[in-house]
């Protein structure tokens, strides 16, 4: 019964709109190089805070799920990929398209990336439930070291040193404690200035790192004349045949299993779980010499593993409070602007929130399936914006969103400074990511702890005596030091 | 030995220094032994000091430089530093100039800079200022 109320609720005219605004806004987003779902979604989030908690949401949950299925038209049309999550179908989707197949290859990328969005949101369905009961047996101690592994496991897949992640991710916990402290609610570092006393609003710092530090990193790597991207959709055949369908579906089957869990992991996104996906295939394949030459197969398995992710980080991202990747944790700042708290409280106090949510999920995979094969003409054309005229467009959104969200000029000025920082740790490869989890976790993290230690007295020894801080803490040290362990190993077999 | 490096580490031992030194004078923990506000960030700040040394020797060590520019990055640069500029500008006259103006202004400047038609320029200016004003003024009743 709750479940049709959840689904009645999406197709609510109001909740509904909004769900196709942000499934269009999310095309527009991952078609263009250059324009993430992180910044989709960050750009929005402001005007989200104005709609019912159901509106904002639906429209940010359009924004996700497309841009991420929208990030592989440019992937197969142009070798570009729209989102970094597409990067793996670039490898056969444009092969397609010089074979003239470009109608069919988008198609395989619509449909399999909606198959991939409503199978891991069955896993939602499934494994979110549970989790959060689970959840609930968790203590003081238990969320501490929950929110330390999920900062580590962050750092640890963010592509950069181990190092520099953790440093920008203590810089986002240092920055945390901006604000009353949680327990005795002493003011820290507020500069007697009384919009600091709830601490920094952590989205304009988002909009400023994901939105601005991108426009201006983009403005300063960028070729003088940009070089126009042609592209056509053509090809006599359109869609697999059953026979096809079938073929390819044991190494579907495997990617989606494989995207589920990567996308529950901190900070593997859709781009780490789509390039696993497609190298697994690659070696199970019968015909491994395909892949990479416009395999069917190849295409499938990475549209697939895209948006499969987003079920995954979402599962982790309800229950626990630990964001899957970027967008979770713009999610989870989101939710926390409506006055909810992710984790498992949230299925106690919000349960149909939480349902509206997954069903949400489910019907914009569905409206970015008839969006999706309607409208493959019209990318080509979308592909000739330029790319200054989207920087003018994101920078003025980024302002003026930064500003909406309370009325405040410190926000716009937060979000202009973070902007530039942003831009810095791009110049200098260190990630972002980091940053931004330090900051949601710290309070999480800080009052935890601190709880934990008033119930030992002081004693550290409450993390070591609870089996599941013992299993995190360990998955943590590996999870940080396993790149040095690595490269050493290396070392010695050359 | 990589400066930009190297000063990306300095400032952060400096951010780390300037929160951790007025901790130590934040009211102490409680007889239950809850640690007080300063422990947080006291600790928070010494990982960060930790691992601010660790980078610092490898920067030290390090041969790559950073921020060492190729033809295209030399040529952005002032475009670069005009549009962090001019957003930074944008942001402190958003206080005291009127929207519209501001905006129109902000946005004709934006796109000469990106080297615009001033055809398209104008056109593109207007309406987009137009749009952005009544989403967020009529729509959304933001107060611009």
């Amino acid at each position: 019964m709750d479940w049709i109320q959840a689904f009645l609720g999406v197709f609510q005219p109001q909740v509904f709109l909004y769900l196709v605004i942000g499934v269009v806004s999310g095309a527009l987003i991952g078609t263009l190089p250059g324009l993430t779902a992180t910044m989709g979604v960050a750009v929005l989030t402001p005007i989200s805070f104005w709609l019912k908690p159901e509106c904002g949401f639906a429209m940010l949950i359009g924004v996700y799920n497309s841009a991420i299925w929208s990030g592989g038209i440019s992937a197969i049309l142009i070798n570009t990929p729209g989102t970094p999550a597409s990067i793996a179908s670039t490898f056969d989707g444009y092969k397609l398209t010089q074979k003239g197949f470009s109608a069919l290859a988008l198609n395989i990328n619509t449909i399999y990336s909606v198959l991939g969005g409503l199978l891991s949101s069955l896993c939602l369905i499934f494994f979110a439930f549970p989790l959060a009961r689970f959840a609930l047996k968790f203590g003081p101690a238990e969320y501490a070291v929950l929110a330390l592994f999920g900062l580590t496991m962050m750092v640890s897949v963010s592509g950069s040193s181990p190092v520099k992640g953790l440093l920008v991710g203590f810089l986002g916990l240092l920055f945390s404690t901006v604000g009353l402290d949680s327990i005795q609610a002493y003011k820290r570092y507020t500069l007697n200035n009384p919009a600091l006393l709830d601490g920094l609003n952590f989205v304009p710092m988002m909009i400023g790192l994901f939105g601005i530090g991108e426009i201006l990193y983009q403005i300063y790597t960028s070729e003088a004349k940009e070089t126009s991207m042609v592209a056509e959709v053509k090809g006599a055949k359109q869609f697999l045949t059953l026979k096809e369908f079938g073929r390819l579906a044991p190494a579907n089957a495997m990617a989606t299993i494989i995207s589920v869990i990567v996308g529950a992991i901190p900070g593997a996104g859709g781009d780490i779980a789509s390039i696993i996906s497609w190298g697994q295939a690659k070696r199970m394949s019968k015909h491994p010499e395909e892949y990479g030459e416009g395999s069917l197969e190849g295409l499938s398995v990475s549209c697939i593993a895209n948006n499969a992710v987003i079920g995954g980080a979402m599962t982790t991202m309800l229950s626990l409070g630990i964001p899957g990747d970027a967008v979770t944790a713009i999610l989870i700042g989101s939710l926390m602007m409506y006055g909810m708290t992710p984790g498992p409280q949230l299925f106690i106090e919000n349960r149909p929130f939480v349902l509206t949510l997954i069903a949400q999920l489910i019907v914009a995979n569905l409206v970015i399936l008839i969006f999706g094969l309607t409208t493959n003409r019209i990318y080509p054309k979308i592909l000739k914006i330029k790319k200054t005229t989207l920087w003018v467009v994101v920078a003025m959104c980024c302002i003026v969103g930064a500003y909406a969200i309370n009325n405040s000029y410190v926000d716009i000025i937060t979000m202009a400074l973070a902007g530039v920082f942003g831009f810095i740790l791009r110049v200098m490869d260190f990630p972002q990511g980091p940053f931004i989890l330090g900051m949601l976790l710290g309070k999480l993290l800080e009052s935890n702890l601190r709880r934990a230690l008033s119930l030992t007295m002081g004693s550290y020894s409450i993390f070591f005596t609870s089996p599941i801080c013992i299993v995190l803490l360990t998955i943590s040290v590996l999870s940080l030091v396993w790149p040095a362990i690595k490269k050493r190993l290396k070392k010695r077999a050359v | 030995m990589s400066k930009a490096g190297l000063l990306f580490v300095s400032a952060c031992i400096a951010v780390a220094l300037l929160f951790m030194i007025p901790a130590f004078k934040f009211p102490g923990g409680t007889v239950d032994g809850t640690p007080g506000p300063g422990y947080f960030p006291i600790l928070v700040s010494s990982v960060i000091l930790f691992l601010s040394a660790i980078l610092f020797v490898q920067y030290l060590r390090d041969n790559k430089k950073y921020f060492q520019q190729n033809e295209t990055q030399k040529k952005n640069l002032p475009k670069l530093l005009i549009t962090a500029g001019a957003i930074l500008l944008y942001t402190i006259l958003f206080m005291v100039i009127p929207f519209i103006p501001l905006t129109l202004v902000f946005m004709v400047f934006l796109n000469w800079l990106f080297g615009r038609t001033w055809r398209f320029n104008i056109i593109f200016s207007v309406i987009f200022t137009g749009v952005i004003y009544y989403v967020f003024n009529n729509l959304l009743h933001v107060m611009l």
